[in-house]
């Protein structure tokens, strides 16, 4: 049995219900540009009857009773979600790692004729030079070959100098990265222990949550970016992410991270020190002390870590196969500025000055490449040639040659005539400048005394083979990672067109239902004041 | 996974995409077409990147070859040209030499005259050893010393000649026009000097000096260390002494070479001492190949190192012959004959040998220049860009570029919209 005015109710229930799906269609309208938007649908549900029939029920309609609205849904799901944190979070490490090579690569200038390779090179004739011309400064043959392997080799260290200073101006600018990365992990972890407590209290009481949910989701993006954070949606619908495992927000307490600063104490990254992530759990949360949920996993120091801050860190440390850091190419310009040290003075320990003296008899003064920061060159000269000693940890002690501080001898420098070029004596022999010169190129057949421009060849192309990994390597995630934002995007995106015809739909419905309501009132007119 | 919806965020963030990838595109195309390298960053093509460090490497290898090639060219024609020079002055020596043993045909005039020709060869002789490349004497092996020969004296260095009157620093007069090679003896010359008697001593030469009643020779003390006792004179002087008739009478027990750079080289008198080292100069000028580019003085030109070996040189046979001419000592001049002759060998042997080292020179040249070019080939092919393709290249990315705008253009701004009124 239908009430009279029961059909009136009806048709208030549409247009309310149209009423709500015309705003969610213009929200969503509105939104059609707001990346971080979760469109939103109005959900309907049906007023039926009572589920369960009892004695007397009066409620007999069988066309129903009208339309609700059971909710404004976000269509989102908490998979592809999870997916597109986690593709971001791999994009973001491997383009950390490969822009930071990229910038390097960019500032080697290889090849070309102006490089460290094309310095070498003028670096290994200019001894041909001196084979050709040994004179020193009181002869009339010969001064300028002298000086000509001189400024080939200050050439030589300055473009090796620069290189490292290169790396480690690169390495200065990851660090920063990392300290900014770890400065917004910790302000998004704060907030998003916020939101779990504002849309906890909040969706209790029934007010929407929609936006405050999308900001959410849009802060657990960024720290999956950032720290590579992994989120998982509690039963209760809050967040909780941890990060390497680690619990860094767990409902509405939030833990922190901290990062050393390798470059504190000194202007600059030393070489060595790595970057290492310390970790303070959230206070103990008395909901899950029980056990329930993820509870704090102290991992005190991290050293790898996913996200851009894992690209950064991976940067300073050491990596197999080698070449896939920053740390690794300065190692290797360390060895090369070593083997580059220890071949040429190594050779010319063996040799006699100008003024006939033995360089093995006159350790320090006739050294031709040193660390420019060492007054008095440790060491005696001997074949081959030592550099600074290392302590039983393999950690260099006193005064390393690195390709930092290689610099020309301040002796050799001010006296060409101290080079040891002869194989005899104080003569115009210049068997062992060429005997240097072989020496470089690796024609002694002595393991001690390698070919260096081949040394070289592999650091320039092993960096070459990494970048090129890790290039193609961040296409194909990047590729990856669109394909994962386009399957959300699908899911959760605006069509205007779609809106369009929503608008449409619920306009048409809303017109018809006021049809319902005056046709009602011409029945009741009917029935009331022309009946009878 | 099908696509079953599309928004306006993937048409946005597509078409961001498309434009942006195809923008990259262009100018890496622009890029590779205005520096004309296709290889710009070892990222690009690390095994071209090893290719073309590696040719260029090659190639200043192969550049400092040629180098080293013109420099040993360089000596070995400065060394031609003295053999060549010697060669006609020793021919020369021989016919005078002939024509003066002919004692019936020539009166003390005439042979005077050739006397006073072979000393002038003497002279022109002592000039050819000391022909230098650069600076360096080409016979000196690898001395420091501007020449090959040097001038001046044997002096006795007689049992009581050597007073150990160290205390005289002052060179006496006369002593100043004798100049001691001051490069030889720099140290001495602030220090002491040694009288060194010499019963033979003309008085009167001005580079004679009276001490103590005797003749001599006043010597750096630096120089009795360095040639002093352990110094022998060399054999054939000491066995003709027809070097300096009026030393030649002492005991020849020891003598010392005193330099002296101002000493007349046409007389005969005058002793000419090699003071090279008997070094070896070497060029390389291949990687394996290394070619000595000096002579050996000693060789060519006879006489001793401080340490070596002895033999007569030639100058010592030309002071001989010029006594035994003067004197009219056939036998003499006989000797001095044969002698001429024997290092007339001598000069073919080494003009051959340098002829030799000269075509390995040029042979090696030749090598390297080969080189040079194929490893230009190989940096220019792993490096450079080719120009056809690089259009090409550049031509359909300015296309895809278009397309990408124009699909741009056309696919963000519709809607539904558009279409109701």
């Amino acid at each position: 049995m239908v009430g009279t005015f029961g059909a009136l109710n009806t048709a208030k229930t549409g247009l309310q219900y149209q009423q709500v799906a015309l705003d969610t269609a213009n929200n969503n309208i509105a939104n059609v540009n707001n990346s971080g938007y979760v469109r939103r649908q109005a959900i309907a549900g049906e007023i039926g009857g009572a589920t369960t029939p009892v004695m007397w029920s009066t409620d007999g309609n069988p066309a129903g009773q009208g339309v609700t609205t059971q909710e404004v849904k976000r269509v989102t799901d908490a998979l592809v979600d999870q997916r597109v944190r986690q593709e971001n979070a791999n994009l973001a490490y491997l383009s950390a790692k490969d822009s930071s090579l990229s910038r390097l690569e960019s500032g080697i200038s290889e090849p070309s004729d102006t490089g460290v390779a094309a310095a070498l090179d003028a670096f290994v004739q200019s001894w041909q030079d001196v084979v050709s011309n040994p004179g020193g400064d009181g002869s009339t043959s010969g001064p300028a070959a002298r000086q000509g392997v001189i400024a080939a080799g200050q050439t030589l260290a300055a473009a090796i100098n620069t290189q490292a200073r290169n790396v480690i101006g690169e390495a200065d600018n990851v660090i920063v990265q990392a300290q900014n990365d770890v400065t917004q992990v910790n302000a998004d972890a704060q907030q998003i222990a916020q939101l779990n407590q504002t849309i906890k209290v909040a969706g209790a009481s029934g007010t929407d949550v929609s936006d405050l949910e999308d900001q959410r989701d849009a802060l657990a993006l960024d720290m999956a970016q950032l720290a590579g954070a992994q989120t998982q949606v509690q039963p209760d619908g809050q967040y909780t992410v941890t990060v390497n495992g680690a619990a860094l927000v767990q409902g509405n307490y939030y833990g922190t991270l901290g990062i050393n600063n390798p470059t504190s104490g000194s202007t600059d990254w030393d070489g060595t020190s790595t970057l290492v992530v310390t970790y303070t759990p959230p206070p103990q949360n008395s909901d899950q002390a029980a056990g329930v949920g993820y509870p704090p996993k102290n991992l005190g120091q991290m050293t790898t870590m996913g996200g851009d801050l894992g690209g950064a860190m991976a940067m300073l440390q050491p990596t197999y196969p080698a070449h896939a850091s920053l740390k690794d190419y300065l190692d290797s310009l360390n060895s090369f500025a070593q083997q580059l040290a220890n071949s040429v003075n190594g050779v010319l320990g063996g040799g006699y000055d100008l003024n006939g003296n033995a360089a093995a008899a006159n350790p320090t003064k006739g050294y031709f490449f040193t660390n420019s920061d060492d007054p008095n060159p440790p060491g005696t000269m001997t074949t081959p040639w030592a550099p600074g000693s290392v302590d039983s940890n393999g950690v260099p002690t006193g005064y390393q040659v690195t390709a930092l501080n290689i610099s020309i001898g301040k002796q050799v420098e001010a006296n060409p005539d101290l080079l040891a070029v002869s194989d005899t004596g104080a003569n115009f022999d210049s068997g062992n400048a060429d005997k240097v010169y072989q020496g470089l190129i690796g024609g002694l057949n002595d393991p001690n005394y390698p070919n260096l421009s081949a040394i070289y060849q592999s650091v320039v192309s092993g960096l070459g083979t990494t970048i090129s990994a890790l290039d193609s390597q961040t296409k194909n995630q990047q590729s990856l990672t669109t394909q994962v934002t386009n399957e959300r995007q699908q899911l959760v995106g605006v069509s205007i067109d779609e809106e369009t015809i929503n608008l449409m739909q619920a306009a048409r419905a809303y017109q018809a239902s006021s049809r319902v309501i005056s046709t009602m009132d011409d029945i009741l007119d009917t029935l009331i004041n022309k009946t009878g | 996974m099908s696509i079953t919806r599309v928004t306006q965020q993937m048409l946005t963030s597509s078409s961001y995409n498309s434009v942006n990838n195809s923008l990259v595109a262009l100018s890496d195309a622009q890029n590779v077409l205005n520096t004309g390298k296709r290889v710009q960053k070892p990222s690009d093509d690390p095994t071209a990147t090893t290719t073309a460090i590696r040719a260029r490497s090659g190639i200043s290898d192969q550049n400092q070859y040629l180098r080293n090639a013109q420099d040993g060219t360089g000596w070995l024609t400065t060394i031609d040209s003295a053999v060549q020079s010697v060669a006609s002055q020793v021919t020369r020596a021989s016919t005078l030499t002939l024509q003066g043993a002919n004692t019936g045909a020539n009166d003390d005039q005439s042979r005077q005259a050739i006397v006073q020709e072979l000393q002038q060869i003497r002279t022109g002789l002592f000039a050819s050893a000391n022909s230098a490349y650069l600076g360096r004497p080409v016979f000196g092996g690898t001395t420091t010393d501007s020449q090959a020969y040097a001038a001046g004296y044997y002096v006795p260095m007689a049992t009581a000649g050597i007073p150990s009157d160290g205390t005289v620093t002052e060179p006496v007069n006369g002593w100043s026009t004798v100049a001691v090679d001051p490069a030889t003896y720099q140290a001495s010359l602030t220090g002491a000097y040694s009288f060194v008697a010499d019963p033979n001593a003309v008085t009167g030469d001005p580079n004679v000096d009276t001490q103590g009643g005797a003749n001599g020779y006043w010597v750096p003390a630096a120089d009795l260390g360095a040639y002093g006792p352990n110094w022998t004179p060399p054999a054939g002087w000491a066995q003709t002494e027809s070097v300096d008739p009026t030393v030649g009478s002492a005991s020849p027990a020891q003598y010392m070479f005193v330099r002296d750079d101002n000493a007349d080289t046409a007389d005969p008198n005058t002793a000419i001492q090699y003071v090279g080292d008997g070094g070896s100069v070497s060029r390389r000028v291949g990687p394996d190949t290394v070619i000595r580019v000096d002579s050996d003085g000693a060789k060519v030109f006879g006489n001793v190192t401080a340490s070596g070996t002895a033999s007569q040189s030639i100058f010592d046979t030309l002071s001989s012959l010029c006594t035994a001419m003067t004197t009219g000592d056939q036998a003499g001049i006989t000797a001095g004959l044969n002698a001429l002759n024997g290092f007339q060998a001598v000069l073919d042997a080494s003009e051959a040998d340098e002829g030799a080292r000269s075509n390995q020179i040029t042979q090696a040249t030749n090598v390297a220049n080969t080189q040079l070019l194929s490893l230009q080939q190989i940096k220019s092919n792993s490096e450079d860009a080719d120009v056809a393709t690089s259009t090409i290249a550049f031509q359909s990315a300015t296309v895809q570029y278009q397309a990408a705008l124009a699909a741009t253009a056309k696919t963000v701004q519709p809607s539904l919209l558009d279409f109701l009124s």
